[in-house]
């Protein structure tokens, strides 16, 4: 399918065009990009929630001083973006395994409608929950 | 050649079951953390993070945490590394390296919540 966009399967040009602009692409396609974007900042966010663990472990002191930042409104925004990629990564693989299990791949437009509807839903309610508490 | 093939695709079917199973784990484990560490009383506090941490249900939970969002993430990223569609031989080394990498961050995972329980003592 991509080769036929004049790109050669595989190498950094092929995952620029796949990843970075997939315009004038499916529904599937853009699916498919959120789905690897949001995993490998998910990835990414593993290991500075280690960290930031760590200085509990090492030096409560300096976690309590960036709890300051992580209350500041910036911090819960950050927390509010970090809940949308797990939503949505979340309900998009609940998706890719209910199409693979029930062979409904023919129903894939209106499940990513469905997955982005729910992700926008539960993420405004999240950040309800996460302005109120602070 | 045919039988590398098949090999390959069914380590790749193995692999799709295994980021499933383990994706839909961390929907339960992420949703538990989340209640119990972030929507109940909000951002706790290094002080409360350590008496949420010593209770033992909590504790297991952030243990079974690490192991299972550990493999789901670097076997999402192998197969993110994997579309370059590289040679043989460098699909096994970035094989070995994420596999090194997920046992040092499990390792140290699991050191941390200790650690971090520890302190309630």
């Amino acid at each position: 399918m991509e080769q036929s966009s004049g790109v050669k399967a595989g190498g950094l040009g092929f995952l620029i065009q796949r990843w970075i602009l997939p315009l004038k692409r499916s529904i599937g396609t853009w699916a498919f990009v959120f789905n690897r974007w949001s995993g490998v900042l998910l990835a990414i966010y593993l290991y500075v929630h280690l960290g930031i663990l760590t200085t509990i472990a090492f030096s409560p002191n300096a976690y309590d001083q960036f709890l300051v930042l992580a209350k500041s409104p910036f911090g819960l925004l950050f927390d509010v973006g970090l809940v949308l990629l797990l939503l949505y990564h979340g309900f998009n693989g609940l998706r890719i395994i209910y199409s693979a299990l029930a062979g409904k791949i023919e129903q894939h437009r209106s499940q990513f409608w469905a997955v982005v509807a729910l992700t926008i839903v539960l993420t405004l309610y999240s950040a309800f929950l996460i302005f109120s508490h602070g | 050649m045919q039988h590398t093939e098949r090999e390959q695709q069914a380590r790749q079917s193995s692999g799709w079951i295994w980021q499933a199973v383990t994706g839909v784990l961390l929907i339960v484990i992420v949703l538990l953390h989340m209640i119990f560490h972030h929507f109940e009383e909000g951002l706790l506090s290094a002080s409360q993070v350590v008496v949420h941490v010593a209770d033992p249900a909590i504790f297991i939970l952030e243990i079974l945490f690490v192991l299972v969002v550990t493999y789901h993430a670097l076997l999402g990223v192998k197969a993110v590394i994997f579309d370059l569609q590289l040679s043989d031989s460098t699909r096994q080394k970035v094989s070995m390296g994420l596999t090194v990498l997920g046992v040092v961050t499990v390792i140290y995972g699991v050191i941390l919540a200790f650690l971090i329980r520890s302190a309630a003592v």
